[in-house]
């Protein structure tokens, strides 16, 4: 514990990520140590979630839905009002949907700068591009899951419980491969490796 | 004698106060009046109308410097569909390396929306 009272991580990319995960929850109104419902607190982004079915055709519905293994979700900003609008996979597991609804939050309160989708107009062989910044996203994504397993709790389940992976995973309504990631993010490898044979 | 601030402070100040207290854009609109949108856009930095700024330098117990403020809306300067037809700003959980026919299904799903909002914003102004 430091000086303000926080639970913080050792290392110092840790504590970096719990710092960020908090100022997310500031923006949002919650206390430091809260866990994030991502599906709740979209008023409070503000940003509306809609169904692909709600802003697409059936046939690039289905074109969406048949790649789906490409694609997570995403966020747009209307133009003409500066609405934000996310858009989930459905063909997504409720726990991987809250991850990446997560994400896309988390992009729009740190106000990231938005990655630029280009799409040709002409008929001729299709030339799309696409900006992409690893440490943006990896920076959501990080920040994101510290928003949904907070660290305190975190290191509660691993160090005092003793707990395994797919029962933190349960109990926070995420997917197993997300508490992994978390665990090895936020410095606890090791002690989690103490009590069971491999993360 | 309440604290003068300089209109472009505003939406800084509007931040910091509701940080310090843990309110949520949310918990301000039932206090001011103002939407969680127009709140957002403010602490980005946007400039709101004057009924917004009376608004929250009410709420912040401040007046506000407002020579030369504008009272156009925001979408005013906000680039207009048009312009951004063929190159969307997204924030996208995707595979690096995106097929044409997934980039192009998102981009008619943005062009979807945006046709969406307009047509509801014409019926608001009747």
């Amino acid at each position: 514990m430091n000086a303000t009272g926080l639970f913080l991580p050792f290392t110092p990319a840790g504590k970096a990520t719990e710092l960020r995960a908090i100022e997310v929850k500031a923006h949002l109104g919650l206390p430091s140590r809260a866990i994030v419902d991502p599906f709740s607190v979209l008023p409070d982004v503000p940003a509306e979630l809609r169904q692909l079915e709600a802003v697409a055709s059936a046939e690039t519905a289905g074109t969406m839905l048949a790649r789906s293994d490409e694609w997570s979700g995403y966020a747009i900003t209307v133009p003409a009002t500066g609405e934000h609008i996310i858009v989930l996979n459905p063909a997504h597991s409720l726990e991987r949907q809250r991850a990446t609804l997560m994400e896309e939050i988390v992009h729009l309160v740190l106000d990231h700068p938005m990655s630029e989708l280009s799409v040709s107009d002409s008929s001729a062989p299709r030339v799309n591009s696409r900006t992409h910044s690893s440490e943006i996203e990896d920076e959501a994504f990080c920040v994101g899951a510290a928003c949904l397993i907070p660290y305190g709790l975190l290191f509660d389940a691993v160090k005092v419980r003793g707990e395994e992976v797919q029962s933190i995973a349960a109990r926070f309504g995420v997917s197993a491969e997300l508490v992994r990631y978390r665990i090895k993010r936020a410095g606890l490898t090791s002690i989690y490796k103490r009590r069971h044979s491999a993360l | 004698m309440p604290i003068t601030l300089p209109l472009e402070q505003l939406g800084s100040e509007l931040k910091r106060r509701r940080r310090e207290r843990q309110l949520s854009l949310r918990a301000v609109e039932l206090q001011t009046g103002v939407s969680p949108a127009t709140l957002s856009r403010l602490e980005r930095g946007n400039t709101p109308d004057l009924s917004v700024v009376e608004k929250i330098a009410n709420w912040l117990g401040v007046s506000v410097a407002t020579a030369g403020a504008q009272r156009e809306s925001l979408s005013s300067t906000v680039k207009t569909d048009e312009d951004l037809k063929r190159t969307i700003a997204v924030h996208l959980r995707a595979n690096k390396k995106l097929s044409s026919e997934l980039a192009e299904a998102i981009a008619e799903t943005f062009d979807m929306v945006v046709r969406l909002e307009l047509e509801k914003q014409k019926k608001k102004r009747g």
